[in-house]
């Protein structure tokens, strides 16, 4: 049996504060390597909280999560940093580059978490740019590019250090649908070694994906494939 | 991310506001630069005032006043031989204060009020001076030739050019041949008039004992040597003889020179504690306004300490570069005091080392708290300030 990339056991995230909002209920599923999975649901639903569990930027309150087998809440920081720098990729609705970096610059900072040299960042910042059509745009700042650019870029960052697992929050959101259709295609690019974990409001968007995981008020109501 | 990496992070995050880097670190640069201005000027100061006697080591004079008669106390004529045998003593001269005083010329009356002294042994040497005029005499020469101190010479109009010259000592004429320096403590060996023990003797019935002993010593063994003093010349104690250290008169004019050193040190300590507060504040700011770019880090895989470490690097930086500058600061104040003063200036290089290190550690303490807030942003929430 081939190793699972994603595992939620019985998940629930409570966010509290004056008033007690659960975002996730005793959500359970797993995603294999290489699965293009699309996160649906109205806002609010908990899928933005599910991707961020996923992708260990948010702990768990409830539940155990295992990401290539190893459960999170038995990881040190150190470890969770390397999983993000290395086998994990984000794409944000807001793209969310470094502003006063250029965006060669911002794919190759991500090179250097991923533990790339510092000769070959530049290099292999350049050849994943150019793959996303940026060739042109190397030396430009995020407020001189469209945003369907800048989330190119932002892809291009997501998958500098090839990762395992690439999570995307609403990543057309903030575009109209043809740039959004675009995006797509970038994210769907890794070839079928990288799993996508996508959240979207999008019919369109989600009818790229193969499987299907509908939201409803922090549980997950279907799992389509 | 290698310290390389974690450096030019740093410089990029400081290029970016570099008015506010440049006046956190005008704060370091001016606690520092008044710590090593404190410390340079004092310690030039002293050391003008010390370094009269560091070619000519330390002298001690022996004095001392009857109890019964309340005149000078008289030492025996073997005093100053016994006290030659003192190991680590340079020089002794002994001197006696004849009653009568010098006149330019017998046709001017009245008298001058320089007083005529008879000395036995060298008498330049032992009392931290040279001759600058003219020569040296022996004091047992029997001629009738005599030197003058500094300000007497200046007090008869005898400058190097007159010499030799007469004047008018005791109904006879004496010729000064020589004249010497000034001293370190201005001693009356400055207003006198110096005759030959020899000559004294023979035409102004002077009987030997001595009223004043000069010692030369060097500066380490001052006072070993000023504690044997009085023991070997009057072991009963009944002359009430006393010792003056030149060392220890400058060291207190030196201490009145630098009398509010501490509270200056003090005060340019707690600069470099306020200019921390100042670096503190300013990474709190910084703190705040790069959430985003803390949270997008944290998703590239930074880690906390890395994150911390970004923050921490930026204030070290700050504090290494304002202390270089407080530094230099300090070294020009420094200077324009030696050359006020006259005096060679003593660079603290010790202390400017101390300085820095002292805005190092303040600026790492000051940098802690907002690297921890840093290092705690929870990334989803740092990334959700985007939105």
């Amino acid at each position: 049996m081939t190793q699972l990339l994603v595992e939620f056991q019985e998940v629930s995230k409570i966010f509290r504060g004056g008033t007690e909002v659960v975002a996730l209920s005793e959500v359970s599923f797993s995603i294999g390597p290489g699965e293009r999975v699309a996160v649906v649901g109205r806002s609010g639903s908990g899928k933005s909280t599910l991707l961020a569990i996923a992708g260990t930027l948010e702990r768990p309150s409830a539940g155990r999560v295992f990401i290539e087998g190893r459960e999170l809440g038995h990881l040190s920081d150190g470890a969770i940093s390397r999983l993000r720098g290395q086998r994990i990729g984000f794409v944000f609705q807001s793209f969310n580059l470094l502003q006063r970096l250029t965006a060669l610059e911002n794919v190759a900072e991500a090179l250097m978490y991923a533990g790339v040299k510092r000769d070959q960042r530049r290099p292999r910042a350049t050849a994943l740019l150019d793959r996303f059509g940026l060739g042109s745009r190397k030396a430009h700042y995020p407020h001189q590019l469209s945003g369907g650019e800048q989330q190119r870029v932002a892809i291009a960052r997501a998958l500098a250090s090839d990762p395992p697992l690439l999570i995307a929050d609403e990543p057309t959101g903030d575009l109209d649908p043809e740039t959004g259709a675009s995006v797509v295609d970038a994210l769907l690019s890794g070839g079928g070694q990288t799993a996508v974990l996508v959240a979207t409001h999008s019919p369109d968007v989600a009818a790229r994906f193969s499987r299907i995981l509908r939201m409803d008020a922090g549980k997950l109501v279907s799992d389509v494939s | 991310m290698t310290l390389r990496d974690l450096l030019t992070r740093t410089f990029w995050a400081l290029s970016v506001r570099p008015g506010r880097a440049i006046l956190s670190g005008l704060g370091v640069a001016v606690g520092v630069g008044a710590i090593v201005g404190v410390l340079g000027v004092s310690a030039t100061i002293q050391n003008g005032l010390l370094g009269q006697l560091n070619g000519l080591g330390d002298v001690l004079t022996v004095s001392g006043t009857s109890s019964s008669t309340g005149a000078a106390s008289l030492m025996a004529p073997r005093s100053v031989a016994m006290i030659r045998r003192i190991p680590t003593v340079q020089a002794v001269a002994g001197t006696f204060t004849l009653p009568s005083s010098v006149q330019r010329t017998q046709f001017v009356p009245g008298q001058s009020g320089i007083p005529i002294v008879a000395f036995t042994g060298p008498i330049a040497s032992a009392t931290g001076t040279r001759v600058i005029a003219g020569e040296e005499i022996s004091s047992r020469l029997g001629l009738p030739e005599a030197m003058l101190g500094y300000q007497a010479a200046q007090a008869l109009g005898i400058g190097g050019a007159q010499l030799p010259t007469r004047v008018w000592v005791n109904n006879e004429y004496v010729t000064v041949v020589g004249i010497l320096s000034p001293t370190p403590t201005q001693t009356s060996t400055e207003f006198s008039l110096f005759i030959p023990e020899a000559y004294a003797r023979h035409s102004m019935g002077y009987g030997g004992s001595v009223d004043n002993i000069s010692v030369r010593v060097p500066l380490s063994y001052a006072s070993t040597v000023a504690g044997l003093l009085v023991p070997t010349i009057d072991p009963s104690g009944t002359l009430g003889l006393q010792v003056q250290e030149d060392s220890s008169v400058l060291l207190a004019a030196a201490d009145a020179a630098t009398a509010f050193q501490g509270l200056f040190l003090a005060l340019s300590v707690v600069a470099v504690l306020v200019s921390g507060l100042g670096v503190m504040n300013t990474l709190l700011v910084a703190v705040v306004e790069r959430r985003a770019e803390i949270g997008i880090r944290r998703a590239l895989g930074a880690t906390r300490a890395g994150i911390a470490a970004m923050f921490v690097s930026e204030a070290v930086m700050v504090a290494l570069t304002g202390s270089v500058a407080g530094i230099l600061l300090g070294l020009w104040v420094t200077i324009i005091g030696a050359l006020h003063q006259r005096v060679a200036p003593d660079l603290p290089v010790p202390v400017a080392l101390v300085g820095v290190g002292i805005a190092l550690v303040v600026a790492c303490l000051a940098s802690l708290y907002p690297a921890a807030r840093a290092a705690s942003l929870p990334p989803s929430e740092a990334l959700r300030m985007m939105a």
